[in-house]
């Protein structure tokens, strides 16, 4: 190699070294600063929660009244557990509205039949457009369950549908297979009896893989057994119970996961309901609520509820995590790039000088400059310039803060709800946590990237998504819906 | 220089992030471990806290008997059980909560709670002596709280209290700044029933006091007959959505003077108000407004057409009969309703009525 060559790759080294120094120290900052915030949230949380009587909520004649959403597709072989589950959650007025979104399985025989539905009159106030309704149903033993048979038009268009035909005051959307827990819309319910400006809330998503589920409840936590699903254990725990609970403090919540939130019937649908061309719809409508009430300078907000709890069914293989992955990186890069016009803008508050920002240079960004780091210690040992002691230093510094992070949202879950009740489930906990720096952190580095090369070739496939199903362990199912984001 | 500064600093951040690491890993496991202990000790110390309850309860021996061993247990089981047990009892058996836990100072502490600085000890404090629904003037205060989750708890206390100034009290506050008081406040008037009708029909008469609609929302879970004169001075109110609420209270009430009140609200601009009279109309299953339902059946909003055909359905046969003359009209938007609705099985129907 060349001294010319070389002194070019030293200049460009230590411009990129000074870069990610900066970047690093603004990630780490914002991070300190949502632990900090999440650590008062739960504080305050738990004092405002503990001895409070839900009977009141759950027997009041003027509690708000709540339509559950959940769209299904090819769930034939869950779909009749996860229907009288739901229908057995602890809450006054509640309207179950299923939508059948053009499964060719089996999906619509066995509600017809385990639910005794009656066609009736297919008349829709459609205040959102959607792909035609082909019959509604209703229940003659629970008069409180709608169906809907449709023309297959995805998660979003599904979820239109059900706006349209709810009668709640508050809508709330899940996935057909999750798991909510039986008091968890009580405690959804919770900040709009408080508040008049809430407009979403979402609640704590938890991995039910590994776990006991008996009747459609999840009645024995257990951490799983599987590297592949227990690292994404951690992976949760960070993401809500200090990533979201922080930004509630903050006031820039911007995520509730299409498993499980609650929002304000009305709001959404004067948002025009869920956006169907985008990968990331869950990110996309609560994006746009925030904006328009922005835009019409209401007061509004949204907020975690970390004690509002329900279980999903988490990816077990790493090609379909990487799928997952990919599908999640691509829909935060669209929302992003939908809705640039209010980065840095300050007539979107909080959102808009903090929040996006953050979204963007440590959400979406973090994968590319990671990438870069990479790019940079491969070129300096390629050009003898590596500083191999201070590399390692660095590395150390870096993926030892994650791992300060995750213990310590180990200890705030344990401190607050502490749903793993065996000390093993802890320790297998911190194994992941451990492991997790070495290989896993990488490769989801790689599927980030793959989903904004995606993005960028304009792909808006959901991929190909398997479950293994909580009630039959050995019959994988494809379904076009996947996970939702935590 | 700058290169042996950044040295110095990774390596306390490394040492930093290693003792942190440890540092949470151990309360951690040390949480874990003592979690089991925990739970024993405290499921041991709240069976025998139960059994005392359940003693004192039964009306078996005098409720105080066992005090001492109450007051003996942890402030927070004391708190958990006194929660539980207030939860689901009433009359005697609640009298009998409340006196064993006076007699066991659990009352005395909480007293001294609710007169805390800070909020969430009197927010603890309050919700001991609701559960235990001791009449304490301790509480009084508390109805103007500075923190809305204190004050909250206090409303939730005056449901049982059968106090003139606190049911004015109750009422004045449904114009809560706070969405969480006016919520909790609406549901004590309910549940004080009848006896909050004159303080609620005293607000009503005011068209220009603020909680009107909150106000008419309680005035319809009570209907009771002091509220028809306000009611029906507040259909020509300005705000549409007093007058739709004004209306649902006079379906609920019903006589005479309510129908021909609800029969000119038929012809209300307001789509709410239209909605809501012809639903009140169906409730009081006035049949004599059935062609002013059938015009509302043309209506150019849906939900006004929905009201209309859900009321005359519930009119019985002549409701029906006005329904299958849609069905053969030319109207197409009053046919497919009436359609829609005489579709419905008649479990459903009862849900989407109820």
């Amino acid at each position: 190699m060349s001294d010319a060559v070389r002194s070019w790759i030293a200049a460009g080294l230590a411009d990129l070294d000074l870069a990610i120094l900066w970047y690093f120290i603004a990630i780490n900052a914002a991070y300190i600063t949502l632990v900090g915030c999440a650590t008062l949230e739960m504080i305050l949380h738990v004092l405002r929660i503990r001895g409070e009587s839900r009977a009141r909520v759950l027997g009041s004649a003027v509690t708000p009244s709540i339509s559950i959403l959940a769209p299904a597709y090819n769930e034939e072989a869950t779909i009749a557990e996860s229907v009288t589950a739901l229908l057995a959650l602890h809450y006054a007025n509640l309207e179950l509205v299923v939508i059948n979104d053009g499964s060719p399985d089996k999906t619509l025989e066995v509600l017809r039949s385990r639910f005794d539905l009656v066609p009736v009159h297919t008349m829709v106030w459609k205040r959102i457009e959607t792909k035609p309704v082909r019959q509604l149903y209703r229940s003659r033993t629970h008069p409180n369950l709608l169906v809907v048979d449709k023309v297959n038009g995805g998660k979003a268009d599904a979820l239109n549908v059900g706006l349209n035909l709810a009668t709640g005051d508050l809508v709330c959307v899940i996935d057909a297979d999750t798991i909510v827990d039986a008091d968890a819309l009580q405690r959804l319910a919770r900040p709009f009896l408080s508040r008049h400006e809430v407009l979403a809330t979402g609640g704590t998503i938890r991995i039910a893989n590994g776990s006991t589920i008996t009747q459609g409840r999840v009645t024995d936590p257990r951490a799983p057994r599987g590297f592949v699903a227990g690292v994404q254990v951690v992976e949760y725990f960070r993401a809500f119970l200090f990533g979201r609970l922080g930004w509630n403090l903050l006031g820039g919540n911007l995520i509730i996961s299409g498993a499980f939130g609650l929002f304000r019937r009305d709001a959404v649908i004067r948002a025009g309901g869920y956006t169907h061309d985008t990968v990331g719809e869950d990110m996309e409508l609560v994006l746009k609520l925030r904006r328009q009430a922005y835009e019409a300078g209401q007061p509004h907000s949204v907020l975690f509820v970390p004690d509002a709890v329900a279980w999903t069914e988490c990816p077990e293989t790493l090609t379909v995590l990487g799928r997952q992955r990919d599908r999640w990186h691509r829909g935060l890069t669209d929302v992003l790039w939908r809705h640039r016009k209010m980065l840095f803008n300050p007539r979107y508050g909080v959102v808009g000088l903090w929040c996006l920002p953050y979204f963007v240079f440590v959400e979406l960004l973090a994968p590319v400059v990671e990438l870069m780091g990479w790019i940079g210690l491969v070129a300096g040992v390629a050009a003898g310039l590596l500083n191999t002691s201070f590399a390692a230093l660095f590395f150390l510094v870096a993926y030892g803060i994650g791992g300060v992070l995750s213990t310590y949202s180990l200890l705030l879950e344990e401190w607050s709800f502490s749903r793993y009740t065996r000390v093993s489930d802890r320790a297998r906990l911190m194994v992941y946590l451990i492991l997790e720096s070495f290989g896993y952190r990488q490769l989801t580095v790689i599927w980030r990237l793959r989903g904004i090369w995606k993005y960028l070739r304009g792909r808006t496939d959901w991929g190909r998504m398997e479950r293994r199903g909580f009630a039959a362990p050995a019959a994988p199912a494809a379904t076009a819906a996947a996970p939702a984001r935590p | 220089m700058r290169q042996s500064l950044l040295y110095l600093v990774s390596y306390y951040l490394v040492y930093l992030e290693a003792v942190l690491v440890v540092v949470f890993a151990s309360a951690l496991a040390i949480s874990a471990s003592l979690a089991r202990w925990r739970r024993t000790r405290h499921d041991e110390r709240s069976a025998s806290g139960r059994a005392i309850l359940a003693r004192a309860i039964s009306g078996v021996g005098e409720p105080t008997e066992g005090a001492a061993d109450f007051a003996r247990l942890p402030w927070t089981v004391q708190q958990e059980l006194v929660h539980e047990f207030g939860e689901s009892l009433s009359g005697g058996a609640r009298g009998r909560l409340a006196a064993l836990g006076i007699a066991a100072g659990a009352a005395a502490r909480a007293e001294a709670m609710c007169r805390s600085r800070w909020w969430w000890d009197r927010l603890a404090g309050a919700r001991v002596l609701t559960a235990l629904d001791v009449d304490t003037a301790t509480m009084r205060p508390l109805l103007r709280d500075s923190s809305g989750v204190v004050r909250a708890q206090a409303f939730v206390w005056a449901a049982g209290r059968d106090d003139e100034a606190i049911i004015d009290e109750l009422v004045a506050r449904l114009s809560d700044p706070e969405r969480l008081c006016r919520f909790t406040v609406q549901d004590s008037l309910l549940r004080l029933g009848r006896r909050a009708g004159p303080a609620l029909a005293r607000l009503l008469s005011d068209p220009n006091r603020p909680g009107l609609v909150d106000g008419l929302r309680v005035a319809r879970g009570l209907a009771v007959p002091e509220l028809l004169a306000p009611c029906l001075a507040l259909t020509a109110h300005p705000e549409a959505e007093v007058r739709s609420r004004s209306a649902t209270v006079l379906g609920a009430l019903g006589g005479e003077q309510a129908q021909e009140a609800l029969v000119r609200l038929m012809d209300d601009q307001a789509f709410v108000v239209r909605a809501a009279a012809a639903r009140a109309l169906g409730e009081q299953g006035a049949w004599t407004a059935s062609s002013g339902l059938l015009r509302l059946l043309s209506d150019a909003n849906w939900p006004v057409r929905r009201e209309s055909a859900l009321a005359l359905r519930r009119m019985g046969g002549v409701g029906q009969l006005t329904l299958r003359k849609a069905l053969a009209g030319d109207n197409t938007f009053a046919a497919d309703m009436a359609r829609q609705v005489l579709d419905l099985p008649e479990t459903v129907y009862q849900q989407v009525t109820a």
